[in-house]
């Protein structure tokens, strides 16, 4: 076997730029610290007003970072659920009920507000356009609500909120907002939590695949968005001092979405840098400079969007981060694997199917198919183009739900359960163009896998290339090594069960061999069942234990290669000949 | 007869924006944010150029938008790798560009524009402001004129063929950079037009595009992308939807009943029992079928 030498990788950079790295990735959080907590000191009050404003403005931001940058949900009317915040507070101090109360209902009903938004965003194949428009029109619709109910909310005058004085303020929003996002940090954004959201928002495929409820983690994300928001909303009335139904407005939203492209997603310190800046300027530009300055802004928006879409801090954090892709798993993450016992697969029949059918409207693809595969065999699928083998592969993987049927995985019942869940069951798949996260590492993709995997094996000696890849993105890898990585993020899950759509395609003839030894090794020495779809005959006839000949949606003939070849009925199928 | 009248009037307003935005979606694949307010750039054309007279104000606005929306197609939307949600981002921040321009140039407070044509018309027993019907009409043969224009010539055939697939409609000699210009263009001019016309009807103020975007969002929604029949069917429902629920209820509760009902439409077709009944209803083959 012939390994890569890990030597193509770029070469890794002088120690002692590395040093100052490290102390600075350590110093600055507490210089930015120390500075936050003495900025009363040296400031008048004005500049702390404003500084809390901008606090505020940024966990707004940072809360909007959970889901625009985290979990990929671009929410344009964001200021919903921070207005949702502003009015409890407003709310209390008007008809003198108990703040936490209403806070506590506000961010009760921002989450609810968000989940059934989310769930539709994510029913539609791109998410986007559901997303930004239902989002747009909540905060419509509470900004209609908060005018015409006047005689509970004042209607368009708003109601004034008096808060503590200007230092006494300042530290309970740095408080809050220490509080907030350490608790987000450390349960959504640095744990296993966030490793999955990075995977679930770039390549939701592979993520299910490797055992992850995507639609779970980027509701979870979603929702906590909006309580974040709401959130920030609470600490911003008493600091404002005045809430009116403009807090729900899209001028607001507009703001927000500012704010956070100009710091750059996907950071802590981002949001609050760019909502800061953003806020200092506007506070201490006269008012009648006022509409000049929102205009530079919009301009400086599009242009950001344009030339740096990762925000303008996304520099100096690339550069403290050290070498290797923008997007890596979260540190925390990283360590030792959380283990889940699992029941063991023991020698059950890794899968039984009868009866599947499957049709696309008027076309019926799967018309009865019944196979089995046993533990430790490798079966091999061919049949003429249209034959209804990806098809197949789809219903067994649960990316497509059979009409009709039953499906045992492992002696389970799976014809109803999700992706991940037969993941979890011990069904590996890989597709037909390879399907990594490309924007992680190699290193990362296999920890990823590792995670989440219910048995996690050690990646054997062969990729060991790979696992120690931590410097470029998995996506600018050669197709043969892409391939080699998908195997490898399969395998560190130790599937009992390995779906495989012609695996060798694209690969040249060298690459494609060896591919083909490394699943046999594999079979052989994991005692994992294969179930590939494969054209090539060289490559079936090293890999197949037993080949299954389907036509028409039908299996027409299973048995050793040799045999199913000299089959008068699967020449007719493939040659056509009568 | 007057509900009908009304639905009239507001599906025009509504069909020009949607069908614009259709035809931008289906060029370009981008969600143009920016349509509200490119109506409201031409109803302040409208509304600002009171020397000339009503018809050539509407001409005017249309041929200050069409140089504007080409610099902007060329410099914004051109950027090769940006990818949709990028540049549906830049028509935010268009949009975003515009409003704040209109709002130094102009001041935040809403504005009327004289009626060209006074006086009221007979229609079938139900008297009707004259003005009112005459850009309803206007509006619905332009819409007709593009809706022709999409079945009828070449340029609507390739229009729906890089519509239907860009890497094909290039390879057939489609250049798809010229008709996502054009496409855009077009489709920005139909919101400029529609924000003109109207303009005597609707209060002009920099943030009117917010209230117009939403109804237009909501129809680009229910529509196919490329088939631009279906964006003003969408429009005529969701105009229908929203001028029934006027006229029954008060207007938070019309508008909040107005999103639960097109939402909970919009959620129903993304449930796959319909998507199937859909995909078999135009015949498409499901791409996973192809084994």
């Amino acid at each position: 076997m012939t390994v890569p030498a890990a030597s193509n990788a770029p070469v890794a950079p002088a120690v002692s730029t590395r040093g100052i790295r490290r102390t600075l990735r350590l110093a600055l959080p507490g210089l930015a610290g120390a500075a936050l907590l003495a900025a009363p000191f040296g400031l008048d009050a004005f500049a702390v007003a404003t500084l809390t404003l901008g606090l505020c403005h940024g966990l707004f931001a940072y809360g909007l970072d959970l889901s625009w940058g985290r979990a990929g949900l671009l929410s344009v009317g964001h200021a919903a659920f921070f207005g949702l915040g502003a009015y409890a507070v407003a709310l209390a101090q008007e008809h003198h009920l108990p703040w936490t109360a209403t806070v506590a209902a506000a961010v009760a009903a921002a989450v609810l507000i968000a989940v059934p938004v989310v769930r539709i965003g994510l029913a539609a194949p791109v998410p986007d356009a559901p997303l930004i428009l239902l989002t747009i029109g909540v905060g419509l619709l509470l900004q209609r609500a908060a005018t015409t109910l006047a005689p509970v909310t004042g209607g368009t005058n708003g109601l004034s909120v008096s808060g503590p004085d200007v230092v006494t303020s300042y530290y309970v929003t740095l408080g809050a907002v220490a509080a907030v996002v350490g608790a987000c940090g450390v349960l959504l954004v640095r744990g296993r939590f966030g490793a999955r959201l990075v995977a679930a928002s770039r390549n939701p495929e592979r993520a299910a695949q490797s055992g992850i409820d995507t639609t779970r983690v980027r509701t979870a994300a979603f929702a906590v968005s909006a309580a974040v928001a709401a959130l920030a909303g609470a600490l911003y009335a008493p600091v404002a001092g005045l809430v009116s139904p403009q807090v729900f407005g899209l001028g607001l939203s507009t703001s927000v979405l500012i704010w956070l492209a100009l710091g750059g997603r996907e950071s802590t310190v981002g949001p609050f840098a760019g909502a800061v800046a953003v806020t200092v300027g506007q506070q201490y530009l006269g008012s009648t400079w006022q509409g000049w300055y929102l205009l530079a802004l919009a301009a400086l928006f599009l242009l950001v969007v344009q030339v740096a879409p990762a925000g303008l801090t996304a520099a100096p954090r690339r550069w403290l981060a050290g070498p290797g892709p923008d997007v890596r798993l979260p540190s925390a993450s990283r360590r030792a694997p959380y283990r889940t016992a699992s029941e063991s697969a023991g020698d059950r029949l890794p899968l039984a199917v009868t009866g599947i059918r499957k049709s696309f409207g008027p076309v019926e693809v799967l018309a009865g198919v019944d196979l089995t595969v046993e533990a430790g065999r490798c079966v091999c699928l061919i049949g003429p183009n249209g034959a209804g083998k990806s098809t197949f592969l789809n219903v067994v993987a649960g990316q497509l739900a059979p009409d009709a049927g039953t499906l045992r995985l492992f002696g389970a019942d799976a014809a109803g359960l999700p992706v991940h869940r037969r993941v979890g069951l011990g069904v590996g798949r890989m597709f037909q163009i390879p399907s990594v996260v490309a924007e992680l590492s190699p290193a990362d993709n296999l920890r990823l896998a590792r995670i989440e995997a219910p048995e996690p094996a050690e990646p054997p000696a062969e990729f060991r290339d790979l696992a120690e890849d931590e410097l470029r993105p998995a996506g600018a890898l050669p197709l043969a090594d892409r391939r080699r990585l998908e195997l490898a993020v399969v395998l560190a899950s130790g599937p009992r069960l390995l779906l495989l759509d012609e695996p060798a395609a694209g690969l040249g003839p060298d690459d494609a061999r060896r591919l083909t030894r490394e699943l046999r090794e594999v079979n052989r020495r994991t005692g994992c069942a294969l179930l590939v779809v494969e054209h090539d005959m060289d490559i079936v006839r090293e890999l197949a234990d037993e080949v299954v000949v389907l036509a028409e949606g039908r299996v027409l003939a299973r048995g050793p290669l040799d045999t199913v070849a000299a089959d008068p009925a699967v020449r007719t199928a493939y040659l056509g000949a009568r | 007869m007057d509900v009908l009248l009304a639905i009239l009037g507001q599906f025009g307003l509504y069909g020009l924006l949607t069908v614009g935005i259709a035809v931008i979606f289906a060029a370009t694949r981008v969600v143009n944010l920016a349509q509200g307010d490119l109506a409201m750039t031409g109803a302040y054309v409208a509304a600002t150029a009171t020397a000339a007279p009503f018809g050539l104000r509407t001409l005017l606005a249309l041929a200050a938008g069409a140089p504007l929306l080409l610099v902007v197609e060329r410099l914004l939307l051109r950027r090769p790798g940006s990818d949709g949600l990028a540049a549906m981002l830049v028509t935010w921040g268009l949009g975003m560009a515009l409003r704040q321009g209109a709002e130094l140039l102009f001041t935040g407070t809403s504005r009327t524009v004289a009626v060209p044509v006074e006086g009221t018309l007979d229609v079938l027993g139900t008297p009707y402001p004259t003005y009112r019907l005459v850009c309803a009409l206007t509006a619905t043969a332009v819409i007709a004129l593009v809706l022709l224009a999409a079945h009828r010539t070449d340029w609507g055939l390739r229009l729906r063929a890089v519509a239907d697939n860009p890497a094909m409609a290039a390879l057939l000699g489609t250049d798809p950079r010229r008709m996502r210009a054009t496409a855009f263009t077009l489709g920005g001019l139909l919101a400029v037009l529609a924000g003109a016309l109207y303009s005597p009807v609707l209060a002009v103020n920099p943030s009117m595009g917010f209230g117009l975007l939403v109804p237009v969002f909501f129809g680009l929604l229910l529509s196919r992308p490329g088939a631009l029949a279906t964006a003003a069917g969408a429009a005529l429902l969701i105009s229908t939807l929203s001028v029934l629920l006027r006229t029954w209820l008060s207007d938070t509760l019309a508008e909040a009943l107005f999103y639960a009902v097109v939402v909970a439409i919009a959620a129903l077709r993304s449930r796959p029992w319909i998507g199937r009944f859909s995909a078999w209803f135009r015949r498409t083959p499901a791409p996973a079928s192809a084994a």
